[in-house]
């Protein structure tokens, strides 16, 4: 790796680190994990900095994150909740809408909740979302109209659902 | 996006994240810079071909390599002393082609070489090996010899080939990703000396890290394990061994299993489980010959008894009908093998069992297609290229008769082939003369329903009025051994996941009778 590939690395990871750590955030559904995807994605990012298209750089570490979240769900048995004491500072430092957002999220099935969060905060068209996940458009359909549908049950209090 | 909840989730994300930004920092690119830094160091420790020896092994055949390389920094000579090679050829029969195209032609080569020069980090390399006997380096890694855990590897230059080491137990395996097929060439053989087995599989899509979701492979004690890319952690799933075959399922990627045949064993691709499924099923060729021996499977309730299944006569079943429960108890395995002497579009009639003495019988391959004009999907948005020119099919099963009413799942065939989804599943209660939901139907929506008499005219009506001015198509088959009718509705403009877009449905029966049934 040449001095200029480091220099472009690093301009790359100030860039597209905060939104990869929200991403992630979203994802597993807590703050400290998140770092832990998102450092363990950036250094394979690394590893094939030389061959990645410059443009594509953020797809793909976004990516590897969540092949990473599938990865550690499936070496631990169950996810981390986001009800349990957090463990940075900053995090206590989260408007009560936030974590309720982050606890909400907590309640879909890992799938639903990638496809949510890839297509209404990383604001990817369906077909991306399908590319990135390595599904079809339309798991991806269905997947965030259920993932919807049970966020509006999570979040609206009950008797505001309308007719 | 055109939805105010689809507005509001995403508004609700942005603000979150921006509420979260203080905690949120860039994260320290030197720690990564540094951590990564340290992998590229121990690759080149090999690269430099200084300190190779020990154990090695030729895996053979696979029909891997494609084309040459032009990394003279990479190559090893052919003739090293220090390198030892065990040489293992296997042919592969027919060239491979790729899902996009390529062909990959065999018989060739890929070396594993053992370093353990470096005794607290011996290395693992995979090189290429080309018809004038030079080799050239795919990747290395290193590997704890006393606590081998799995590695799955990739290399950008050879885009169809994946590779790695799994514990010296393995049997078979199947390398897991998007496309991940049963059928694709592939070779295990154990390293001499370590307790370490190489693999090396053609895969049918060009692979990175990335795409590559793991491994899973089976041991000689009929255990099924699990691992996933770019982690060292290896997870046991829950399995049912009936007659040879192996099945298991993983909750997060679906459902596969490994046949035993004499001494080989087969990996069969795995299945997408849907987490709303009902008794997925699952019909794979196992055998060619003068005639193709099926195995079905169907994952049923684990207190489920007294298995049987009917086959088409295009297919003669053979040996018996068998049950098995997963060893996690969740469910059941239901297995029967039939031969057919030339192709055959259906192969099940149906398949029965008990549960506490209540009959439980599923028709799985009872297929009607709706027919879609394609003019009028192609005038609705977000659908894409997946409007379906050539129709949709759908099956139903059914669990007659299940209080308090008669459940129907509709199964729609998924776009790649590889099996059924569930795309709804309800029940028409006593009494009722008809009932219809919405429902999945791929890259679009479809409206589901079951009926009593047999419906000659179908309109769905939405919210707003226009919602279906693109046009709708529907279908109906009868239920077989039921009075009941299902129908499917293709519906348009359905793509802005708005709730309640479906009112009701209109429909006129046989009679000429009229009803409007709102939508459930």
């Amino acid at each position: 790796m040449t001095a200029s590939s480091d220099e472009d690395f690093v301009a790359f990871v100030r860039d597209a680190s905060p939104h990869l750590l929200r991403t992630a955030w979203f994802v597993c559904g807590d703050p400290v994990q998140a770092e832990e995807l998102v450092q363990a994605a950036l250094e394979k990012v690394y590893l094939s900095w030389r061959r990645i298209d410059r443009g594509a750089a953020t797809a793909y570490a976004r990516k590897v994150v969540l092949n990473h979240h599938i990865d550690t769900r499936r070496r631990r048995s169950r996810e981390v909740l986001t009800d349990r004491t957090p463990e940075r500072p900053a995090a206590e430092t989260r408007p009560e809408e936030t974590d309720a957002l982050v606890r909400a999220l907590a309640t879909l099935a890992p799938r639903e909740r990638q496809v949510v969060v890839l297509r209404y905060y990383v604001d990817l068209s369906e077909a991306e979302v399908a590319a990135t996940l390595g599904i079809g458009v339309g798991t991806v359909k269905s997947s965030a109209s259920r993932g919807l549908a049970r966020l509006r049950e999570v979040l609206v209090p009950e008797g505001d659902h309308h007719a | 996006m055109s939805t105010e909840s689809e507005r509001a989730i995403a508004t609700a994300l942005r603000e979150a994240a921006d509420g979260a930004a203080p905690a949120y920092p860039a994260l320290d690119s030197t720690a990564v810079i540094t951590a990564g830094r340290a992998l590229v160091r121990r690759r080149r420790m090999v690269r430099s071909g200084a300190v190779l020896a020990v154990a090695a092994v030729v895996l053979g055949g696979a029909g891997i390599v494609k084309g040459q390389h032009d990394r003279a920094a990479d190559r090893l000579p052919a003739d090293r002393k220090d390198i030892g090679v065990v040489s293992v050829t296997l042919g592969q029969a027919q060239p491979y082609t790729a899902t996009d195209g390529t062909v990959i032609d065999g018989p060739s080569r890929v070396v594993v070489t053992v370093d353990t020069s470096a005794v607290d980090r011996p290395n693992v390399g995979f090189y290429a090996l080309a018809g004038d006997g030079s080799r050239t380096l795919m990747a290395n890694e290193t590997v704890d010899l006393d606590r081998p855990g799995p590695l799955v590897l990739t290399d950008p230059d050879e885009p169809h080939l994946t590779f790695g080491v799994v514990p010296s137990t393995a049997r078979a395996l199947l390398v897991g990703g998007p496309d991940s097929s049963g059928d694709v060439p592939r070779d295990l053989r154990r390293i001499p000396g370590t307790q370490l087995e190489a693999f090396v599989s053609v895969t049918a899509i060009m692979t990175t890290e990335a795409v590559v979701s793991g491994l899973t492979w089976l041991d000689a004690t009929g255990r099924v394990s699990t691992m996933s890319t770019g982690e060292d952690g290896v997870t046991e799933l829950p399995t049912a061994t009936v007659d040879g075959v192996t099945t298991y399922v993983d909750p997060n990627f679906g459902w596969g299993a490994f046949v035993a045949t004499g001494a080989a064993v087969t990996a069969l691709p795995e299945q997408l489980t849907p987490t709303d499924f009902t008794d997925p099923l699952r019909v794979a060729p196992t055998a060619q010959g003068s005639g193709t021996t099926w195995l079905v499977q169907a994952l049923v309730d684990p207190a489920a008894e007294s298995p049987s299944i009917s086959f088409t006569s295009s297919c003669t079943q053979v040996g018996s009908t068998a049950l098995a429960r997963l060893s996690d108890g969740t469910r059941s395995v239901l297995q029967a093998r039939c031969t057919t002497s030339q192709g055959a579009d259906t192969i099940v009639a149906s398949l029965a069992y008990t549960v506490d003495g209540t009959p439980r019988t599923m028709l799985p391959v009872a297929p009607y297609v709706v027919a879609v004009p394609a003019e009028g999907w192609l005038t609705v948005p977000a659908v894409g290229a997946e409007h379906p020119a050539e129709g949709l099919s759908v099956a139903q099963t059914v669990d007659p008769p299940t209080a308090p009413g008669q459940w129907v799942s509709f199964r729609r065939l998924l776009f790649d082939g590889q099996g059924l989804d569930t795309a709804a599943s309800f029940p028409l209660a006593p009494g009722a003369d008809a009932t219809f939901q919405l429902g999945d139907g791929g890259g679009y929506d479809m409206a589901y329903g079951l009926t009593r008499s047999r419906p000659t005219a179908v309109t769905p009506v939405g919210s707003p009025a226009s919602r279906f001015a693109a046009g709708t198509a529907w279908a109906t088959v009868k239920v077989p051994g039921t009075d009941l009718w299902a129908v499917a509705i293709s519906l348009t403009g359905t793509d802005d996941h708005s709730p309640h877009q479906l009112v009701s449905v209109e429909w006129t029966d046989a009679s000429g009778q009229h009803h409007t049934t709102p939508a459930g």
